[in-house]
C-alpha cells in the first residue's frame, strides 16, 4: 500500500474488497493527516478540530469517489482542499474568521460543496438508529447498496450469493422490510413522527 | 403518457448520479405525479438515514485507524528514539523516558572507532561518551514554508545518519531562522558527529530558546566529553540542575569522572 500511486488507491477505495479498502484508507490517512492538522491548528483550530474536519473530509471524499469522482490531482491535494473548505465554513459559521493563513499548500478548485456529501440532519440519525436495530445481513446489504453503492454482482460476492439476481432480490426485500419498520415506528409518535411529517 | 423509472434509475437519482435528459424527465414526473413524488421522498428519507448510518460506521473506523497511526508513530519514535525533546508548548515533565541501551549501541559505533587512545582518562571519557551520547532524533519543524522542503530533506539525511549531507542544509535554514532551536541542535549534532568540535561548541552555546537550552547544555557537555576536554565537560554537566533534561545522567557521568 505504501508505494501505491493515488489512482490505484482510489480504485481500491471504491472497490468491495474490505481488507484492501481499510488498508488504503489507512494509507491515505497517513499520507495526509499531518498537513491538515497543521492547516487547522495554525488557523485557530485545535487538534480535536483537525481530527473532526479530517474525518468529515475523508467521508466526503469517499462518497465522491463512490459517485465516480475523477481526480486531476493528488489525493492529498484534493483532500486538503476539501478540509480547507470545510474548516473555512466552520470558521465563518462561528463568526471567527473569513480567511485562512495559507502555508503554500497546493489547492485545487472543487466542483462540489464537500458538505453536500455529508448527512447532518437529525431525522437521518433517527433512521440510522433503526438500521442499527435491524442488524444482520439485511443491514449489511442496505449499507452496501446505499452508502457504498456496490453493484449487485459485488454484493453477491461479498455476501456469498450464487448470482447477482439473488442480491437484487435480497436488497429489495430488505429495503421493503426496513422501510415498513421505519414508517410503522413513525406512526407510533415521537421525533420520528415529526420527521416523517415534515419530510413527507 | 406514463413514464416509468425502474429501481436502478431511482437509486441513481437518490445518490445524485442521475444526469442530463433522464434527470430532466425524472424531475418532470416528480412535479406532475404526486404519488410518484411521495414514493421518491420516502425512499430519499430512508436513503439519507442509511447514509448517516454508513457515515457513523466510517467515523468509527477512522477513529480506529487514527489510534493505530498514533500508536505506530509513537513506537517508531521509541525505536529510533534518541533524546526526545519537549516540543514547544509542551510541559517539561511529560518527557518520555529514554532508551539507554539503544543509545549506547548507536554511540559505541561512533565513539569507539575513533578515540581509542592510550591514556586512561581518554578511554574513560570516550567510554562515558559512548554510553551516554545519542543523537537527537526529532522531526524538525520550521516556521518558514519555503524552508520546509529543505527541512524535510535535511531530516531525512539526518535520520539516515548522513550528517555530511544534512549539515549544509541545516545551516541554510539557520540563515533565515537563526534562532530556530531545533535546527540549532540538529546542526550542532551534525558538527559533533563530523568531529567539528569548535563549530559544535559555538552552535550549542548559541541556543537561547529556554525550552531547548537544557538539551543544548547536555549536548555541549557531550561535545566536550568526546574531545576529552574533561574540565569543560565537568563544568557544563555540573550546570545541569535537578529536574533539567538528563540531570540524572549528568550526575552519573560526574560520579564516574
Amino acid at each position: 500500500m505504501v508505494n501505491k500511486p493515488d489512482g490505484e488507491l482510489l480504485e481500491i477505495l471504491r472497490g468491495p474488497d474490505q481488507i484492501s479498502r481499510d488498508k488504503a484508507l489507512s494509507e491515505v490517512y497517513r499520507r495526509t493527516y499531518s498537513t491538515i492538522e497543521r492547516m487547522i491548528t495554525s488557523n485557530s483550530g485545535s487538534v480535536a478540530d483537525a481530527e473532526d474536519i479530517f474525518h468529515d473530509g475523508l467521508i466526503s471524499f469517499y462518497k465522491q469517489a463512490q459517485n465516480g469522482l475523477t481526480l486531476t490531482c493528488a489525493i492529498k491535494t484534493y483532500l486538503f482542499s476539501i478540509c480547507r473548505n470545510l474548516w473555512l465554513k466552520r470558521l465563518r459559521k462561528s463568526g471567527r474568521s473569513d480567511r485562512l493563513e495559507d502555508q503554500h499548500n497546493e489547492i485545487v478548485e472543487l466542483d462540489n460543496d464537500p458538505e453536500e456529501f455529508l448527512i447532518i440532519d437529525e431525522c437521518a440519525g433517527l433512521v440510522a438508529e433503526n438500521l442499527k436495530n435491524l442488524g444482520g445481513d439485511c443491514q449489511k446489504i442496505i449499507v452496501y447498496s446505499y452508502f457504498d453503492q456496490f453493484k449487485a454482482d459485488e454484493i453477491a460476492k461479498l455476501m456469498d450469493y450464487a448470482t447477482p439476481q439473488v442480491a437484487r432480490n435480497k436488497k429489495s426485500s430488505c429495503l421493503k422490510r426496513f422501510r415498513e419498520q421505519v414508517l410503522e415506528k413513525g406512526k407510533a409518535g415521537g421525533s420520528l413522527r415529526q420527521c416523517l411529517e415534515s419530510y413527507l | 403518457m406514463a413514464v416509468e423509472f425502474n429501481q436502478e434509475i431511482i437509486d441513481q437519482y437518490l445518490s445524485k448520479q442521475l444526469k442530463g435528459e433522464t434527470l430532466d424527465a425524472f424531475n418532470k414526473k416528480m412535479s406532475q405525479d404526486e404519488v410518484f413524488k411521495k414514493e421518491i421522498e420516502t425512499q430519499a428519507f430512508i436513503h439519507r438515514g442509511v447514509n448517516k448510518f454508513g457515515e457513523d460506521e466510517m467515523r468509527a473506523k477512522l477513529k480506529k485507524i487514527r489510534a493505530e497511526v498514533l500508536q505506530d508513530k509513537s513506537s517508531e519514535q521509541k525505536k529510533e528514539s534518541a533524546a526526545k525533546v519537549v516540543s514547544l508548548g509542551q510541559k517539561k515533565k511529560t518527557r518520555p523516558i529514554l532508551r539507554w541501551s539503544m543509545a549506547a549501541a548507536i554511540a559505541l559505533a561512533i565513539g569507539a572507532s575513533v578515540y581509542i587512545v592510550a591514556t586512561n582518562q581518554t578511554m574513560s571519557s570516550q567510554d562515558l561518551y559512548a554510553n551516554y551520547y545519542q543523537p537527537y532524533a526529532e522531526d524538525i519543524s520550521v516556521r518558514n514554508a519555503t524552508a520546509e522542503d529543505i527541512a524535510n530533506q535535511a531530516s531525512q539525511f539526518y535520520k539516515n545518519k548522513n550528517y555530511e549531507s544534512a549539515l549544509p542544509l541545516f545551516l541554510k535554514i539557520l540563515e533565515t531562522e537563526p534562532d530556530n532551536a531545533e535546527v540549532q541542535i540538529a546542526t550542532g549534532i551534525c558538527q559533533l558527529e563530523l568531529g567539528r568540535f569548535e563549530k559544535a561548541n559555538q552552535t550549542f552555546s548559541a541556543v537561547v530558546n529556554p525550552l531547548f537550552k537544557e538539551q543544548a547544555q547536555w549536548y555541549l557537555g557531550m561535545n566536550f566529553l568526546k574531545r576529552s576536554d574533561m574540565e569543560n565537560a565537568k563544568t557544563i554537566l555540573e550546570g545541569i540542575k535537578e529536574g533539567d533534561f538528563k540531570y540524572e545522567k549528568a550526575q552519573e557521568i560526574l560520579n564516574k569522572l
